[in-house]
């Protein structure tokens, strides 16, 4: 991945969970795409992505524990 | 024209009529819980219609009144954010709320506890064991249609391969819990009208389970691909009140203890053959052939074979234990010791083997305990 070495500031954490979630869920708008590959690194979203991979399990877990729990 | 019109709501009363003769939807079936799938699967299918036809209507609509004859420019833009929301969270939401009546269907369906009845089920290649655990109740349930309607030699039955000759019997308005497992290969226990469909495993245990309220006969089938015969192995289940199930019972232990007394009286020859062409006509014909002669190269003949014109010994070992690495099956609990002493006899004396002995139920009683 060769992001351009701009000055620009990257992204702040709450916009890279943003971009994250709009990954997951498959849409993203071209402005923060574009946002996102000009100036972020990849490894932060790669391990937000795993982080929120991990706690979609654990939710889905919990849902599926409070359901049976009834 | 006018006819077609007329015609058109006429054929639609007939289908209603035929509907009962050929189903093509799920059956609602007899169970509280089979009713609860039906009413479930209904559901989702008019939702899906639902879906179908508002996609499907646009879709017409747009190719009808924006063709490209009546001047219609298409619109060129690549991205719209907020359409592509739409479209991701309807189906989502859709799906959830589908989610929601479907799981407390499942929560229920596999509900297994509090079971006033345990039978075990036992798939075979080509038959089923039922045993009722606790009841000292263990018998095979096999394929009864007559081999003549199989081959188109005789008009075929009601019931024509949806017939046992030993039923399941359970008890009305009682909690019942199937254990299923498997002796040989995968075979499917599956009883329509109870909503009940189980795979049946050999070295796991599944649980499914029932309560039929109205006293009756249900039919099924094996739903799984198992072999030669697995068109050849129904299930046929019985449901009786409970004064009947009791009398049933009762009834059924009678009969075990006459079989083994049956066993301990001297038999003739002539006996044994007659009770032994019955046995093998049920139990050995689907491999080794009305004639003896087995299929060339998959199931062996008996006819004129080493083991069934040599000494007794080793044929009564292949016979109640089986043969390791084929699909010889060990009938040692599939049949009484009547029956194999009088099918071991048969095949002994049948189809030109004359080797005159007799092997007797006594004998086979011993080597059975």
């Amino acid at each position: 991945m060769k992001a351009p070495k701009e000055n620009r500031e990257s992204p702040g954490l709450w916009s890279m969970l943003l971009s994250v979630l709009a990954a997951f869920f498959g849409v993203q708008t071209q402005r923060n795409y574009q946002r996102d590959f000009a100036s972020g690194r990849f490894w932060p979203y790669a391990v937000l992505g795993i982080v929120m991979a991990l706690s979609f399990v654990g939710l889905v877990y919990l849902l599926v524990a409070l359901v049976l729990a009834q | 024209m006018i006819k077609t019109i007329l015609g058109f709501p006429a054929l639609l009363l007939f289908a209603t009529a035929s509907q009962a003769a050929w189903e093509v939807n799920l059956p609602r079936g007899v169970t509280e819980v089979s009713r609860e799938i039906y009413d479930l699967h209904m559901t989702i299918f008019w939702i899906c219609v639902a879906i179908g036809v508002v996609v499907f209507g646009v879709m017409l609509w747009s190719v009808i009144y924006h063709r490209k004859s009546r001047g219609a420019k298409a619109h060129n833009f690549h991205e719209n954010v907020l359409v592509e929301i739409a479209w991701t969270v309807v189906p989502f939401i859709i799906l959830i709320a589908m989610a929601v009546p479907a799981t407390a269907t499942l929560i229920k369906m596999y509900d297994n506890t509090e079971a006033e009845l345990d039978i075990q089920i036992t798939g075979y290649q080509w038959k089923w064991r039922y045993q009722y655990l606790g009841e000292e109740i263990d018998f095979f349930s096999s394929l009864s249609t007559p081999r003549d309607q199989i081959n188109n030699a005789a008009v075929k039955g009601e019931h024509y391969l949806l017939e046992v000759d030993n039923p399941l019997v359970i008890p009305a308005g009682k909690k019942v819990r199937f254990l299923l497992t498997a002796n040989d290969v995968i075979h499917s226990w599956w009883v329509p009208d109870l909503a009940v469909k189980k795979d049946a495993i050999p070295g796991f245990i599944n649980e499914a389970w029932t309560i039929v309220n109205e006293p009756g006969v249900y039919r099924g089938q094996c739903a799984e691909l198992c072999g030669k015969d697995h068109g050849f192995m129904p299930i046929v289940v019985e449901v009786k009140a409970q004064a009947d199930f009791d009398a049933w019972l009762a009834e059924v232990k009678q009969a075990d203890q006459d079989k083994a007394a049956e066993a301990q009286k001297s038999w003739t020859l002539a006996e044994l053959m007659e009770t032994g062409e019955e046995v093998y006509n049920k139990a050995c014909l689907a491999c080794h052939q009305a004639n003896g002669e087995g299929i060339p190269g998959v199931f062996p003949g008996l006819k004129n074979s080493p083991i069934a014109l040599g000494d007794p010994g080793p044929h009564i070992d292949v016979v109640l234990n089986g043969k390791q690495g084929t699909a010889m099956q060990a009938f040692r609990d599939q049949l009484t010791a009547v029956e194999l002493a009088a099918v071991i006899t048969y095949e002994r004396n049948a189809w030109g083997n004359k080797v005159g002995d007799l092997v007797t139920p006594a004998q086979i009683a011993e080597l059975k305990e």
